[in-house]
């Protein structure tokens, strides 16, 4: 084993000794290995066979930005570093302890947090909540731990919500998932404080496929957030993890997101929510790193009452295409859902926003208002919107709006007239085009939000 | 007329070879087609050049009943320095497909202004792509339609600037009223910008007359049909009036029906 690296940055490499990593490529057997080491029950075998089978069959989208640079036999799809998963940092190893650390986990758990869970590569190395919340019956596990401990709960929710047949990346992703987080709020539970994961990929050509079951019983309210990270190698690496959200009879359930990937990674992610009776979801997200993003979260509305909000920001630089959206079915009467998407490219960054919003015979008096803005710097950007609209009912209403340009000269004219320099003015704009966002993420996710625009525009 | 034909640089309209009723009038500054009998299947690709400095209206009527489906390719180009009004009226009663494809080159300026109704079983296509080829051109598109009884409507609209482009401005409004309990509509109103310098706005809205609209109609003593009758022929009167000048019996007519 190598001496642990003090880290600079979250893009840096962390030298660590794993227990097991499987060689790169995907087979029957790397599949029945995966589930073997986690010593699952035949089900769980018997539905990641059949999800491997639909991968084979299934072709790789013929939309969005290009996947053949993505060697899918130069993937590691499953490594992990420990069979124990802690529940304080002194028993997580000392090397990824320090990874945490440098991200700010640790401080944030004890600040602000109701639970905290973290994965390393396909494991998750800690997890715990908050004593006051077991007590009242939230769960709060990996859902590796959860798949042993409440099997019936996962078996009856997992991957119903995202079909292996939805796209070649979700089947891949029933095949060979590890890891996650498993989320079960009691009815009537209102969690205060969020709830955290962090996930971190580290190896070179590293596939990262953790699956996040996430069921928010009647009248309960919650808020997770996901954090993700990982190291440049110069090779390509893969996530395709999955978020499946059951949002029950009038409860409230927040997920905010920010994907900060390395440069050289693919993040091909899947995340649903079914949404019942005068239920309210909400998305937020914000998109920095990676190379190629595919990330479309879904809300479909099936009860009366039902509403959705996306709120979601991209950033796009040299070399990323941030290909990003929001899908919303509404499916049952006076369901409501509301859509913001920002984008700012620079320096050749393409970042398109892919949405679509339908409306079925049955959503009588639905309405969804789309809302995409984006910002252009730079010579080479590229800004594309793809918002699709379909609606089957008269009483429904569907309203969309976009925008796409440069900074509006005379801002800046008007904050330089104010003593402020041009770099300056120019930050303060780009933060304020994405405030409506950033200020739904807590405090500390919003901060870094705002830092890393501006860390953009300075490189 | 033909002298003062050669004295303008009137527009050339190339391949206009459509078997059906129509005419084509190159008059002063406009071009009116009119469509509404007789059999109408898959011409071939019409292709429109609106020459540099011309400033022209055309005016494109589909109009009442014929025994096919209208399908038409049509490729429109802008030259620069060019200001072009395109107004297009969809009152048929057989479906219809229209891909349009303009290509908009320098300092020009374009309007298209598209109203349509779809009824009966009718299923309405318009595919669009406004290509921006040039720098400082200005493009407002609009749409707006009404559908019936179990009438489908889909519009696609793309707005595409090229990555050569310089300062382009572009704005793309589409409306789709859904009148009737089985009628709907598709929509996808779409950007590829690939220009910094360009600045783009669209939006799109699908909905029903708004109660307010039809509430302060019934309060002037109109019932609730003939106040939806209403709103919807203002649809349409307010494109006649914008061609007005033409005066064009065909569709003032049709428009009194």
């Amino acid at each position: 084993m190598n001496n642990v690296k003090i880290k600079k940055n979250i893009h840096q490499i962390d030298e660590v000794e794993y227990s097991k990593k499987f060689k790169k490529g995907l087979s029957k057997a790397v599949v029945e290995s995966v589930s073997a080491d986690k010593k699952e029950p035949q089900w769980m075998l018997e539905h990641r066979l059949e999800c491997l089978q639909i991968f084979n069959e299934l072709e790789l989208p013929k939309w969005g930005p290009t996947l053949s640079d993505l060697n899918l036999n130069e993937i590691v799809y499953y490594a992990k570093t420990s069979d124990a998963k802690a529940r304080k940092w002194e028993d997580v190893p000392v090397e990824i302890k320090d990874t945490f650390d440098a991200l700010g986990i640790l401080q944030a758990e004890a600040k602000y947090l109701s639970g905290v869970g973290a994965q390393f590569e396909s494991t998750v190395v800690y997890h715990k909540l908050k004593k006051e919340l077991e007590d009242r019956g939230v769960i709060f596990l990996d859902l590796d731990s959860a798949l042993r401990s409440h099997e019936e709960i996962v078996k009856k929710y997992f991957m119903k919500c995202i079909s292996p047949r939805l796209h070649k990346f979700a089947a891949l992703h029933g095949a060979v998932w590890s890891g996650g987080t498993f989320l079960y709020v009691p009815k009537g539970v209102k969690i205060v404080d969020p709830l955290q994961a962090y996930f971190r990929m580290n190896s070179a050509n590293m596939g990262q496929f953790e699956h996040t079951l996430i069921v928010v019983e009647e009248g309960a309210e919650a808020h997770y957030i996901e954090g993700c990270s990982a190291p440049r190698w110069g090779v390509n690496s893969l996530h395709a993890g999955c978020v499946e959200v059951y949002v029950e009879k009038s409860a409230h359930f927040r997920y905010s997101s920010v994907e900060n990937w390395s440069r050289d990674a693919y993040n091909l992610n899947t995340k649903r929510a079914i949404i019942k009776k005068d239920a309210h979801m909400e998305w937020v997200g914000g998109n920095f790193g990676s190379q190629v993003t595919m990330l479309y979260p879904c809300s479909v509305l099936v009860e009366p009452g039902a509403s959705a909000d996306h709120l979601g920001v991209a950033f796009a630089g040299r070399g990323q295409n941030q290909d990003t959206g929001a899908k919303v079915i509404h499916a049952a009467p006076n369901t409501s859902s509301n859509v913001v998407s920002k984008s700012i490219t620079r320096n050749g960054g393409i970042s398109t926003y892919r949405g679509e919003v339908i409306i079925l015979p049955v959503a009588r008096n639905s309405i969804s208002n789309v809302k995409c803005d984006a910002i252009m710097l730079g010579d080479n950007s590229e800004s594309n919107t793809y918002p699709k609209i379909k609606i089957e009912n008269n009483t429904s209403s569907v309203t969309h709006e976009a925008t796409a340009g440069k900074l509006n000269e005379t801002d800046i004219f008007y904050l330089t007239s104010r003593g402020i320099n041009e770099s300056a003015a120019r930050s303060l704009i780009l933060n304020g085009f994405i405030n409506p966002i950033a200020k739904e993420l807590p405090l500390e996710y919003a901060v870094e939000m705002n830092r890393m625009v501006e860390l953009e525009l300075i490189a | 007329m033909m002298q003062k034909l050669k004295e303008q640089k009137k527009i050339n309209s190339e391949t206009c070879k459509i078997d059906c009723s129509s005419f084509v009038d190159l008059a002063d500054s406009y071009t009116i087609e009119i469509f509404n009998e007789t059999s109408l299947r898959n011409e071939p690709i019409k292709k429109v050049v609106i020459n540099d400095g011309t400033k022209h209206d055309y005016i494109f009527l589909l109009l009442g009943s014929y025994s096919y489906d209208f399908i038409q390719n049509r490729k429109i180009e802008i030259g620069d320095n060019a200001s072009v009004n395109f107004y297009y009226c969809f009152l048929a009663e057989k479906s219809f497909t229209l891909n349009l494809e303009y290509n908009i080159r320098s300092n020009s300026k374009v309007t298209h202004n598209i109203v349509y109704q779809t009824k009966g079983n009718q299923q309405s296509s318009v595919n669009e792509v406004f290509n921006y080829l040039g720098k400082n051109s200005e493009g407002q598109f609009i749409c707006e339609g009404v559908a019936l009884d179990e009438a489908r409507v889909n519009y696609n609209s793309t707005i595409v600037v090229d990555k050569k482009t310089l300062k382009n401005k572009a704005d793309l409004n589409m409306k789709l009223h859904l009148l009737s309990k089985s009628s709907s509509g598709a929509v996808l109103p779409a950007l590829a910008i690939k220009s910094a310098s360009a600045q783009i706005s669209h939006s799109a809205k699908i909905y029903n007359f708004t109660k307010e609209n039809v509430d302060y109609l019934m309060t002037r003593g109109l019932n609730m049909h003939s106040a939806n009758v209403l709103l919807k022929t203002g649809i349409f009167k307010v494109f006649i009036n914008k061609i007005k000048k033409y005066n064009l019996d065909v569709l003032n007519s049709f428009y009194a029906n």
